[in-house]
């Protein structure tokens, strides 16, 4: 019984953290048709946003809900303005651009804080199911991404912004000519996307650690849940997320993180294969 | 005059579209241009616009030179389009799109609900996908979308091209009840009997040129319609 309850208890922990890594990318390429090959640097640098800030005594809780998301947010609004913006459109330009970004923040961040593993306490303890032991912070992992999923879909779903948003990316001319400013509705967009990485980086370093190379453990996966789940990417990357974080949890769980490894990526080919609009490309009434 | 173009060329990259084209809207008029497919009328509304860039010339528009503004600008200035095939946003509601036209309003649902009065067949629709519409109504939507935002000129690219015809006769009943009203329209349309019945004046575009203007004065429609039938076949 405790051990289905542990199961039950990581499969809600891994789909957690794959909306968490997930939703930068259903923003910055579902709404954007960006492929950013940074995400995972984002990712870091809110890690090491959270690391830097609870060193000079903030609050960890602070730092990561806050310090994190804010400080990728104004990195990525920087890197939209100066590079982003002049590949609109260009997919592959976006894709050269993006992972010269993230090689530069790797390099930068290796450079001035050394490529070693930080670690960070993390905060509220552990409680015990059976002989399993299990940390608050998982649950609270798993609370702050199913709020932050359900956030950004009510942001999109019923805030003016989102409609703004939605226009822009559907029809961007069409937007114009209706009065809103596209470059900063591009502007906001991209921004939306880093913070959300960056709370995303924040959230997982205490449980993952910190360090420059961090984000490539998370990006691959956050690709694949994003194609797999397909044009509306909110809808997608939840069904998505749920697919494929209990495969890997059993897989782990019967065998070893390997085979969960594999039988994550399994399941991803052949949703591929199998659906290559990805899940919600079959039921294209649903927009988010 | 609420809309003054001058010398305006525009070309698409290195292939020039527009050859300094001259045109005078008069304010609470309906011009109308015309010309065969491909003479640059498209171009011209886009380029007044601004959703495309112009390489020369003046767009001055209720007394102000918008030559320069971005097009989100120049919607700010009570400029409003409504584009050859409407551009509705498909997978939003009736109801979204619209409230995309009423973004500079306080009260965008009293808005909706006042221009709704113009375009009954749309109030039922408001929870439909715009994309689910008929042609007819997408363009009677589009059209609703940008009287939302109170403009004082409209440009308008073939409104009826395509559209069944109940829906046509209802968008020139709408047309002339906003022209009566004093709305400004520039109207882009190969219709004749459209052109005929509402337009004020009409140019006639060739190879991107303003080649002749008509002005109805007090001709009757059906005289009007058969100069400007003429005028497209003497080309």
């Amino acid at each position: 019984m405790n051990t289905a309850i542990i199961i039950l208890f990581n499969i809600f922990l891994g789909i957690g953290v794959l909306v968490l890594t997930t939703m930068s990318l259903a923003v910055i390429y579902g709404f954007m048709r960006i492929i950013n090959l940074a995400h995972g640097e984002f990712m870091m640098l809110g890690a090491y946003s959270v690391w830097f800030s609870t060193s000079l005594g903030v609050n960890i809780w602070i730092a990561i809900l806050i310090i994190a998301p804010l400080v990728v947010a104004i990195i990525g609004v920087i890197i939209e303005r100066t590079i982003i913006r002049f590949l609109y459109g260009r997919i592959i330009d976006t894709m050269l651009a993006t992972w010269g970004v993230s090689l530069l923040l790797i390099g930068t961040v290796t450079a001035l804080f050394g490529n070693h593993v930080r670690g960070l306490s993390t905060p509220l303890g552990s409680f015990s199911i059976g002989d399993y032991g299990v940390s608050y912070y998982s649950l609270a992992l798993v609370v702050i991404s199913f709020v932050a999923l359900f956030g950004l879909w009510a942001v999109f779903r019923f805030t003016r912004f989102g409609l703004i948003v939605r226009a822009t990316m559907l029809r961007p001319e069409m937007a114009a000519a209706l009065g809103i400013n596209r470059d900063r509705v591009y502007v906001m967009t991209f921004a939306l996307g880093a913070g959300l990485a960056g709370l995303a980086g924040g959230v997982i370093a205490p449980l993952a650690g910190v360090f420059p190379s961090m984000g490539m453990v998370y990006i691959i996966k956050a690709f694949i849940a994003v194609l797999i789940g397909g044009p509306a990417a909110i809808t997608g990357i939840t069904i998505a997320s749920s697919l494929l974080a209990p495969v890997s949890v059993v897989g782990s769980f019967l065998a070893s993180s390997v085979v969960g490894e594999i039988a994550l990526l399994t399941l991803a080919i052949v949703l591929i294969r199998l659906l290559p609009m990805g899940i919600t490309g079959r039921w294209p009434r649903l927009s988010l | 005059m609420m809309l003054e173009i001058r010398n305006l060329t525009a070309a698409y990259g290195k292939v020039p579209a527009l050859f300094g084209v001259d045109l005078d809207v008069r304010k609470g008029a309906v011009h109308g241009v015309m010309g065969h497919n491909g003479m640059g009328k498209t171009t011209l509304l886009r380029t007044v616009m601004g959703i495309m860039r112009s390489s020369g010339g003046s767009i001055v528009l209720g007394g102000m030179n918008v030559s320069g503004m971005e097009a989100h600008q120049r919607a700010r200035r009570k400029l409003g389009y409504v584009p050859q095939g409407r551009e509705i946003f498909g997978p939003l509601s009736v109801r979204e799109n619209l409230e995309l036209g009423c973004l500079a309003e306080r009260n965008p649902e009293h808005r909706i609900n006042e221009v709704l009065e113009t375009f009954p067949r749309l109030k039922r629709l408001l929870d439909r996908r715009g994309g689910d519409l008929s042609g007819g109504e997408q363009q009677l939507l589009a059209l609703a979308r940008c009287l939302c935002a109170r403009p004082e000129l409209v440009l308008l690219d073939e409104p009826t091209e395509g559209i069944q015809p109940s829906i046509r006769d209802e968008i020139r009943d709408v047309l002339k009840s906003l022209a009566d009203a004093g709305l400004t329209i520039l109207l882009v349309e190969q219709n004749i009997d459209m052109l005929s019945s509402l337009c004020e004046s009409v140019s006639l575009l060739e190879r991107g040129r303003i080649v002749k203007t008509v002005h109805r004065q007090d001709r009757s429609p059906s005289v009007l319609a058969t100069e400007l039938i003429d005028l497209l076949s003497a080309l």
